[in-house]
């Protein structure tokens, strides 16, 4: 049901106007004594309720010739609707190249408009975006403005898109559409039956910041080695300058000249600098997005680490560890004090609820007890960050029998003690058949829990142990999930301190390059940022935690938009109905389509113009009215639809 | 009640003699139609056994050998019933019926009152609401004035039934004056054909306002039964008014012909009246009379 004239649906507040005349002026209401003087009273205008609702039966009516007169007007369309449709629109960062002054974001919108215009009017349209994942922006009938204002509202994002992916999406759905169209820049795969695909886009030459890291050089002068990689996917060469930024100061120009299809890289040596470091090419090409990119240099690592119960041989280990600062044992409840917690001596973990990992060292045995034999470590041939650089095989070692942490009661139930280990727990390394060294989490913390006992074993002796302790320290800190640079559409899953995350999600704020807050999902002590398909500079805040990042645009198959012919894109064309695919030549510039499917499948739908029958109903209204707002003799009943 | 002017005048009138009958039983200031024990005389006629010998004329006797008796008019006393509607279409005028209404049987009272008659009050609507039986003297006269001060217009109208009860209750001889709108919707009149059997002599005093007379509408009025105010509305218009005016002058012919017919006084008062035309509008009717 639409309306050609919509417009005019404003006049329907005419209707108002026989209220407001009607209230301007009521009817006087005088008691007589001779009313039968009058008229002869009819005996069926009793009902206190059936007079009321005909007194106002004649004013709804006016009221009502005026409605059906204003529909008239605006001309009702009846549409006997057809079919459903999707339409898969690529919005990845290559969608935004520009040539000839259009992007082939604008181009695809155009095809799509056309494919839309060529739909039943009544078929319903789901637009899905496919970068970074499918996305549903909306379903529409294909005759509504909306569709054309969702498409215009479109913006290419500066991640990839698996355009396949939000095909299947597309034909999941239930009802399952009759047709889909894919407009993207990318050539549909071998034997895509699927969906009818239209590829836009010229050849363009651009030039894309592929790589951008720093690292502190070992001198220990506060020096920072920056490396910047340029890719230049054009057909000519490209001179141009690099530019280091850091809040906006330049700390760094270089010019880059760049091959034809070449590479160039660009070392910078920066000085005393820590934080976001924005890289900048100059260049004029097809994608603008690939011209920047970020990174984040972070201060020396330092991971606090608390110890309870004291171990010499573990203390020692760690004042070798650079970057190690002993912080308090912290309180039950406490906020955050350290990274890692040290416990030895303990037999279970924990539950302060603030460090992030625990090293549990497990408690001697009783003097009364008989101490195991020592027996010769192996080490487990899966690879484990526990075990980075490490070679245990050969050091003897004596297990601590039979003292497992409480937290697993029942792992392994009816097994030998001295072998039972936590369900998911990776045994890193064993001693005469039973787990010396496993590392699990347990309540989102990560825990290393070492059972040796180190008093009668050789391993503290050896230089492996301050690497095992190490390498603990460091899986411990999660140090890996706390990268500094992403690429646009990759999940973004960050720690943050445990207390924090269970206490109140609503205190994590995650912001995005335009200082937006950002939707997160919090699961433990790990929080999730679900839209990271802007490049830019990310923060997050949780508590006392002030953590940047970089999301940089995906270049990486996004940049290289020379791949298409110079003057014309192909375009494969298909069916659902499992048609022979066509080829057909689109023009970035707003060339026609020389044929397709669906300009040549009939219209199903049918659109009935219900102006003549609504004015119909106008009429016998109006004529009702009038025939019961005639006077008889100059007198009526008010029961028999006089006015009130 | 009235006025030091007002009742200065009222003074100087009587309840009218012509219809009705008085009581012979007691001796009073007024000629009655009626033979009786008066003092004046009235015609002479043959003695019959059981007269009284007293009232022989000897000297007819002499002269012509006949025995005639010498009858003389006597004099008596009117038993006045007033009969006021107070229904609520008497709530309708500026001012209102029920005032008129309420000054005409004060009136009538006062009069009779000072004249020695006899007087009484009923209220009514559909049936008699309040009842002072006719009686002589002024503690009669203030119970009379109490029972129409403490009267209002309300309740619905039923004329016929009425003066019916109240004919079942009372008898004549008597003068019974019904003040009313008279615009019951069926009315039959047979009300006052029964209190004429009962031996009454029924007068109508029609009260009506003057917006009932000249109604005036600007556009659509929404007219309610001030006594139905559930039943149905009617819309009129200005152009209804002309027809309501020839019910209205049939229903008034149709009164004045019934009491034409029946030889009752009839007395039509605009409730907007003054006294001095009410009292005119009673004396035109026959219902007073200056005394003297």
């Amino acid at each position: 049901m639409g309306f050609a004239n919509p417009a005019a649906l404003w006049l329907l507040a005419l209707a108002l106007v026989v209220l407001l005349a009607r209230r301007r002026r009521p009817t006087r209401r005088v008691a007589v004594a001779a009313l039968h003087l009058w008229d002869a009273p009819s005996a069926h205008d009793t009902s206190p309720l059936a007079r009321r609702f005909r007194t106002h039966w004649l004013l709804l009516l006016q009221a009502a010739v005026i409605v059906a007169v204003v529909l008239a007007i605006a001309r009702p369309l009846w549409t006997f609707r057809g079919g459903s449709a999707a339409l898969v629109l690529d919005t990845s960062m290559s969608m935004s190249a520009r040539a000839g002054g259009i992007t082939r974001l604008d181009t695809a919108r155009q095809r799509a408009e056309a494919w839309i215009d060529a739909l039943p009017a009544g078929m319903r349209v789901r637009l899905i975006t496919a970068s970074p994942a499918p996305r549903v922006i909306g379903e529409f009938v294909a005759a509504d403005a909306g569709l054309r204002r969702a498409l215009a509202g479109l913006r290419a994002t500066d991640a990839g898109a698996d355009v396949g992916a939000a095909v299947d999406y597309a034909r999941a759905a239930d009802p399952r559409p009759e047709r889909v169209l894919v407009v993207t820049d990318a050539a549909a795969p071998a034997g895509e039956r699927r969906a009818e695909w239209i590829r836009v886009g010229q050849p363009a030459e651009n030039v894309a910041l592929t790589v951008l890291s720093a690292k502190r050089t070992s001198t220990g002068a506060g020096d920072v080695d920056v490396l910047a990689e340029l890719h230049n996917h054009g057909r000519t060469q490209v001179t141009t300058t690099l530019t280091l930024t850091q809040e906006g100061a330049t700390v760094s120009r270089q010019p880059v000249v760049i091959a034809p299809h070449g590479r160039a890289r660009v070392v910078a040596v920066l000085h005393d600098i820590t934080g976001v470091v924005t890289a900048h090419v100059e260049t004029d090409d097809a994608i603008a997005a690939d011209n920047t990119r970020r990174t984040v240099i972070a201060s020396a690592p330092v991971t606090r680490v608390a110890l309870s119960g004291g171990s010499y041989f573990v203390e020692r280990a760690l004042r070798s560890r650079p970057g190690v600062v002993f912080a308090a044992p912290p309180l039950a409840g406490a906020a955050a004090t350290a990274d890692v917690l040290v416990c030895s001596g303990c037999s279970e973990v924990p539950r302060d609820g603030s460090s992030t990992g625990v090293l549990l060292i497990l408690p001697k045995p009783a003097a009364t007890t008989e101490p195991a034999a020592a027996a010769p470590i192996t080490q487990s041939s899966e690879p484990h960050p526990v075990t980075r650089s490490l070679e245990l095989a050969g050091i003897a070692a004596t297990i601590i029998p039979g003292a497992f942490p409480s937290v697993f009661p029942g792992a392994n139930p009816g097994g030998n003690p001295g072998t039972q280990a936590p369900a998911g727990a990776t045994i890193v390394a064993s001693a005469g058949g039973a787990p010396a060294i496993l590392a699990y989490e347990s309540a989102g913390r990560r825990v290393v829990e070492l059972r040796v006992d180190l008093e009668r074993s050789a391993l503290p002796l050896t230089p492996a142990f301050p690497i095992l302790i190490a390498n603990a320290i460091d899986w411990l800190a999660s140090r890996e999930r706390r990268p500094t640079d992403y690429t646009a559409g990759d999940p973004i899953v960050r720690p943050v301190p445990p207390a924090t995350a269970d206490t109140a999600a609503r205190a994590i704020t995650v912001t995005g390059p335009r200082q937006e807050t950002l939707a997160t999902v919090t699961d433990g002590h790990l929080v999730t940022v679900t839209s990271s398909a802007a490049a830019g500079t990310y923060r997050l805040r949780a508590g006392a935690l002030d953590d940047s990042f970089v999301v940089n645009p995906a270049t990486g198959g996004e940049s290289d938009v020379s791949a298409t012919s110079s003057t014309t894109a192909e375009a494969t064309a298909g069916s659902t109905t499992g048609s022979s695919p066509s080829s057909t030549t689109i023009s970035t510039s707003g060339g026609t389509n020389s044929g397709g499917p669906a300009e040549s499948t009939p219209r199903r739908d049918r659109r009935v113009d219900m102006a003549a029958a609504v004015l119909a109903v106008a009429l016998a209204l109006l004529a009702a009215e009038w025939r019961l707002r005639a006077p008889r003799s100059g007198a009526r009943h008010a029961g028999a639809g006089g006015r009130a | 009640m009235f006025s030091p002017d007002q009742a200065r005048v009222l003074n100087r009138l009587a309840i009218g003699a012509g219809p009705a009958a008085p009581a012979a039983s007691t001796a009073a200031m007024r000629r009655a139609r009626v033979r009786g024990a008066g003092l004046e005389f009235q015609e002479y006629r043959h003695y019959e056994p059981g007269d009284d010998p007293r009232s022989i004329d000897w000297t007819v006797e002499a002269r012509l050998r006949q025995l005639v008796v010498r009858v003389a008019q006597s004099d008596g006393h009117i038993r006045l019933h007033v009969l006021v509607d107070a229904s609520a279409s008497m709530g309708i005028g500026v001012p209102d019926k029920w005032s008129c209404a309420r000054s005409l049987a004060a009136v009538l009272c006062y009069v009779a009152q000072e004249r020695r008659d006899t007087a009484g009050v009923a209220i009514f609507d559909e049936d008699v609401r309040a009842y002072a039986p006719p009686a002589a003297g002024r503690p009669q006269l203030f119970r009379a004035f109490g029972l129409l001060d403490d009267a209002s217009p309300s309740g619905v109208s039923n004329i016929d039934r009425a003066l019916t009860r109240y004919g079942a209750a009372a008898r004549g001889p008597g003068l019974a004056v019904v003040v009313s709108d008279f615009f019951s919707p069926a009315l039959s009149l047979d009300g006052l054909r029964y209190l004429r059997h009962r031996g009454l002599s029924p007068a109508i005093v029609q009260v009506v306002a003057r917006e009932e007379l000249e109604p005036e509408f600007d556009g659509d009025v929404e007219l309610r039964d001030i006594e139905d105010p559930a039943g149905a509305a009617l819309i009129v218009d200005e152009r209804a008014v002309a027809a309501y005016k020839a019910r209205l002058a049939e229903h008034e012919a149709r009164l004045v012909g019934f009491c034409r017919e029946q030889a009752m006084p009839f007395a039509r008062i605009t409730s907007d009246a003054t006294f001095a035309a009410k009292l005119a509008a009673l004396q035109a009717a026959g219902l007073i009379s200056a005394y003297g």
